[in-house]
């Protein structure tokens, strides 16, 4: 019990030894926070869950077993597959039963049902549809496949869609799409909100006082009908890269507030701290002192603030393609997989179109629990 | 004469071999580790020492304050206190339930705390009519305009000018100095006998400092207070105390009467804390003397007697190994430390 | 406290005009103008509109002109009240948005009271028992909430109540009185109808809220004025809900000026989930249609409806911190 309780506990630090003082004193700052932020045990977890999402993105294309985009319209709407480890003579041989596809004789339709009779065995690193790996080496290799055979024509570990597109495939590909746009949203937030927050901080006076105002506009305006508006009038025409870039800058446009509030913040606390006035004392630059004394001080923070932010990024690109505004097809992204569960009837037909919204929860959950942790190791006193 | 009575007399506050400990993840701190003293009606004890020396944790723990993960684990706090049949009992504080109704009837009505901070012991969110109300009416029975009146008394009492106007207003309207003659006022509202004042002085300027201290001292004789005056300052004891109370990690090492401690000081950390006075016949580029090293980190205590590793005259093999015993010396002082007496404590 | 309030009206004001020119930009914002699309809508019915026609509508609505006359032009009409047509329903747009603004903000706030109603005990009590078992129920359960983005969980609870209770838990209103004229069963359907949508567009909020709660709560429990007060003999209870308590109320409470947009924006999403009738689904399909004047009515009125809520929240707040009345920087 006391276990788990100190587990849950990620802001309770342990024991400094005090062998340890003369190491922390010629420490650089970002130096101690990676040492503090160590010992919050969820936040680690969290930043190895983070890490494992983004070599899955790296590498989506070859989790994938089917192409993400073909479509066949007799084989919609497939329950997800059980997975049965051991084979029937007891060794470790994973497999998973084929299905059969059978006319209904009301209806016309093709029913898919589970074949008792027939076995795929599942191996890794087995022959698929060919692809680029990193869009560079053409390759035909994927992480799971079918021995002896092809994967699309009996492997769908999580259903399909109403198009017959497998679930799996395409939710890592989503995946890659919806963390990289998630990245390219907070660059571009983090660009504006350290140039804005910073001349803020720096200048003060009326620079500042018309940066706040414009944040302080900018926050009391719902995003979300704004973004919708913006999102909408993307022409029709745009090419899928257009239109992705063309998001990532809807999404940042309210982002980078944040940030610049926490960067500005930094820089006016720093500004009267001692070291600051020794570096204008022995006559540094404005500009050395802000790159060589001032940043280094507050990288920390501002990485804690785009891990933070990081999430709100993903959620308005899912909320913006759910709506059907953001992403469009033949992109796929966790939004787009999302809206085709969006109503009740086909969530009733085929609820494991629900499970695209795993990914979403657990990537947020754990970008929350990093940035809490890299925040609270970047300033314990804040 | 009365001093010689007042000493001879039943203490009206007696702590003896005091225990308080924080448990925490990473080890147990022995804040306050077997503190004793006693406080007489009409006298101040002063109580002095370094930062984090269990000064102020035993001014909380006398109250039942002490905040998780702190705890008394041993000693006792006795009260001396009138029960309603005219006849005095004693109370050990320490067997009461700190949230109970018994010790909250105690808290400001027989043992009042003055804080160190003024700017953050009042509430921005409250006029200071209604903190002072709050406090008379807690252990009173007057209603709320008599309560508002007797407020007002206490603000003349303690010198603010124009105290019907003051009185509604918030405490960030006013100075260090008038906050702390409020906080003073709000601690005699329900006329305790004894008032605990945790470094009064502090956060005040100089003039302010002397001011309040003044007050406290007109308000003692007026009342017959028992003044506990929590302080590391040695100028303030020096002018303040009558008895003094020197503190070094969590223990009494020394404690006499102001005179005795002052030219005849006894135990090595109680003579380097007189050095570290600045000195008005002190020649300019004379460096002012302080206690050698710095305080252990509490978490790594040392054994035996805790001064030990800052102490010129600690004696290898003994002092290191033993904690020395508390021992009265023949002119009414104690101390606690083997240069004087080979006892050694029983605890520790 | 005047200069406070004349800031922060000026403020509002400013915000809404940035509003104005933002919906005014997204009206704008598709290709062609407001009579192309007329005429396209004209035509795909049958009738035609000749050149002239179109020259003279252009006139009518200062499309000749430069862009920021124009915006002088739509600005002023809208003061007037006339938002211009929807060009999808063919009727005056305040018409066709009717009462789903009302609906909006009403679903929006009862959100927000949930939001408060719940946040606060809990705060207090995570912030009190610290490291408690009830603690790091609250804190785990917070953090699930922040992670669930509110369309999603309204998404489960659709399917989790269609396939458990064979039952459809969107909508404001049961079917009988969806168009019925407003009376007390109508009100009392609303009421029954309310808590589901309001809860789960608070379930964030009030995550957000207890985390910000509980911090501050702790740091004033630390504060000295809790220990004077203590010492006085106030029982416990009374000593954090009068003090400590009321000093974190106010960041609380601050917090109402961002969760404000924050919620309306996620009722529009929420809406289109449990096909509530708020502006948002109307919103969606005005903005796939190009109904550029519906879509911008909406946006504007939003903005200006969350501008309001804010700057009556900042008034409030004003009013419970006597150091902002008193003009005390700190």
């Amino acid at each position: 019990m006391t276990g788990v309780l100190a587990w849950l506990a990620p802001f309770r630090t342990r024991r400094e030894t005090v062998s340890a003082e003369e190491r922390i004193a010629s420490a650089t700052q970002l130096r101690l926070t990676w040492w503090r932020f160590r010992k919050h045990r969820v936040a680690v977890w969290s930043g190895i869950v983070v890490a494992v999402f983004y070599a899955a993105a790296l590498f989506a294309d070859t989790i994938a077993y089917s192409d993400p985009q073909a479509t066949d319209s007799r084989r919609s709407y497939i329950p997800p597959q059980a997975i049965h480890l051991w084979d029937s003579d007891g060794s470790l041989r994973p497999w998973v039963h084929g299905l059969k596809g059978k006319r209904d004789l009301k209806t016309f339709k093709i029913v898919y049902t589970v074949d008792p009779e027939s076995k795929l065995y599942l191996r890794l690193f087995a022959d698929g549809y060919p692809y680029k790996l990193f869009g560079l080496v053409p390759t035909t290799t994927h992480l799971i496949g079918v021995t002896g055979g092809n994967p699309e024509d009996g492997l769908y570990l999580l259903g399909t869609d109403l198009l017959g597109r497998d679930l799996w495939s395409r939710l890592a590909v989503a995946t890659r799409v919806s963390l990289s746009i998630g990245l390219a949203g907070v660059a571009i937030s983090l660009f504006l909100g350290v140039l804005l927050g910073g001349i803020s901080g720096l200048y003060g006076g009326v620079v500042d006082t018309l940066i706040q105002r414009l944040i302080e506009i900018i926050r009391s305006i719902p995003t979300i009908p704004l973004w919708m508006g913006l999102a909408a009038a993307l022409p029709n025409t745009w090419s899928t890269a257009q239109i992705y870039f063309a998001i990532t800058v809807i999404i940042s446009f309210i982002g980078w507030t944040d940030l610049a509030r926490v960067v500005r913040g930094r820089f006016l606390a720093l500004r009267s701290e001692d070291f600051v006035t020794a570096a204008e004392l022995a006559g540094a630059s404005r500009l050395r002192i802000i790159f060589r004394h001032m940043l280094p001080s507050f990288l920390s923070h501002i990485i804690a603030a785009a891990s933070l932010a990081l999430p709100a990024m993903i959620i308005s690109e899912t909320s913006l393609s759910f709506l059907g505004l953001g992403l469009r097809p033949p992109a796929i992204s966790w939004g787009v997989l999302l809206q085709d569960a969006q109503n009740i009837q086909t969530l009733g037909i085929a609820p494991w179109l629900l499970i695209a919204a795993i990914p979403v929860i657990v990537i947020i959950l754990a970008f929350n629990f990093l940035g809490d942790g890299l925040r609270d190791a970047a300033d314990p006193y804040g | 004469m009365a001093d010689v009575q007042a000493a001879e007399a039943t203490p009206i506050l007696a702590v003896r071999n005091l225990r308080t400990y924080f448990h925490q993840d990473e080890g147990v701190v022995r804040a306050v580790d077997g503190a004793s003293l006693e406080v007489h009606a009409g006298r101040t004890l002063g109580i002095v020492g370094e930062s984090g020396c269990g000064k102020s944790v035993t001014a909380r723990s006398i109250l039942r304050i002490v905040e998780r993960p702190g705890r008394i684990e041993g000693g006792s706090i006795l009260l001396q206190r009138e029960n309603g049949s005219g006849t005095t009992e004693t109370i050990d504080l320490t067997s009461l339930d700190p949230t109970g109704r018994e010790m909250r009837a105690i808290r400001g009505r027989d043992i009042a705390l003055v804080f160190q901070e003024p700017m953050t012991s009042l509430s921005a969110y409250y006029t200071v009519s209604n903190q002072i109300v709050e406090a008379i009416r807690q252990h009173g029975r007057l209603d709320k305009r008599a309560a508002r009146q007797r407020a007002i008394d206490l603000l003349t009492m303690v010198g603010i000018p124009r105290p019907e106007r003051r009185i509604d207003e918030y405490p960030f309207q006013l100075s260090g100095g008038l906050r702390q003659r409020v906080m003073i006022a709000m601690a005699l509202a329900a006329e305790p006998r004894i008032l605990i004042a945790d470094e009064p002085t502090t956060a005040l300027d100089v003039t302010t400092q002397a001011q309040i201290l003044d007050l406290l001292r007109r308000l003692q004789r007026e009342r017959g207070l028992a003044l506990i005056l929590i302080t590391h300052d040695m100028g303030v004891i020096a002018e303040m105390a009558d008895e003094v109370v020197v503190m070094y990690l969590g223990r009494v090492v020394e404690r006499g009467p102001v005179d005795q401690i002052f030219h005849a000081p006894k135990h090595p950390y109680t003579r380097a804390l007189l050095r570290s006075i600045p000195s008005i016949l002190a020649t300019p580029r004379d460096r002012l003397a302080t206690v050698s090293g710095s305080i252990p980190h509490p978490y790594d205590r040392p054994p035996g007697c805790p001064f030990h590793p800052r102490c010129s005259d600690a004696i290898a093999g003994r002092c290191d190994r033993a904690t020395p015993a508390m021992t009265t010396a023949p002119d009414r002082g104690a101390v606690s430390c083997f240069l004087y007496s080979e006892a050694e404590a029983v605890t520790a | 406290m005047i200069a406070y309030t004349v800031r922060r009206l000026l403020l509002a004001v400013v915000t809404i005009w940035a509003i104005s020119v933002l919906s005014f930009v997204i009206i704008q914002l598709p290709p062609g103008d407001f009579v192309d699309a007329y005429i396209a809508k004209l035509s795909a019915s049958g009738s035609m509109v000749s050149a002239e026609e179109a020259a003279s509508l252009r006139k009518l609505y200062g499309l000749d002109q430069p862009i920021y006359v124009q915006y002088g032009k739509w600005i002023s009409r809208v003061t007037e009240g006339d938002f211009g047509e929807s060009m999808e329903w063919m009727r005056p747009v305040t018409e066709v948005i009717g009462d789903r603004l009302w609906m909006t903000m009403v679903v929006s706030i009862a959100a927000i009271i949930l939001t408060y109603g719940i946040a606060l005990p809990i705060g207090i009590y995570s912030a009190v028992r610290q490291y408690s078992l009830g603690d790091y129920f609250f804190t785990c359960l917070g953090f699930i909430g922040l992670a669930i983005p509110n369309f999603l969980l309204a998404l489960i609870l659709m399917y989790l109540g269609f396939k458990l209770f064979d039952a459809n838990i969107g909508g404001l209103f049961t079917a009988e009185y969806e168009l019925a004229p407003w009376s007390l069963a109508k009100l009392w359907d609303l009421m029954k109808h309310l808590p589901l949508p309001a809860l789960i567009l608070a379930v964030a909020g009030t995550a957000q809220l207890i985390r910000i709660m509980r911090a501050n709560l702790l740091d004033e429990l630390r504060k000295p004025y809790v220990v004077t007060a203590r010492a006085r003999g106030l029982t416990e209870t009374r000593v954090i809900l009068k003090y400590p308590v009321r000093a974190a109320l106010n960041p609380f409470a601050s917090s109402l000026a961002y969760l404000f947009p924050y919620v309306v924006s996620g009722s529009i999403i929420v809406s289109l989930v449990l096909s509530l009738p708020t502006v948002g689904p109307l919103l969606l399909t005005s903005l796939v249609a190009q109904d550029m004047f519906l879509a911008g009515t909406i946006i504007l009125m939003l903005g200006v409806m969350t501008v309001i809520g804010t700057f009556v929240s900042d008034l409030v707040l004003m009013w419970i911190d006597p150091r902002i009345r008193f003009q005390v920087e700190t």
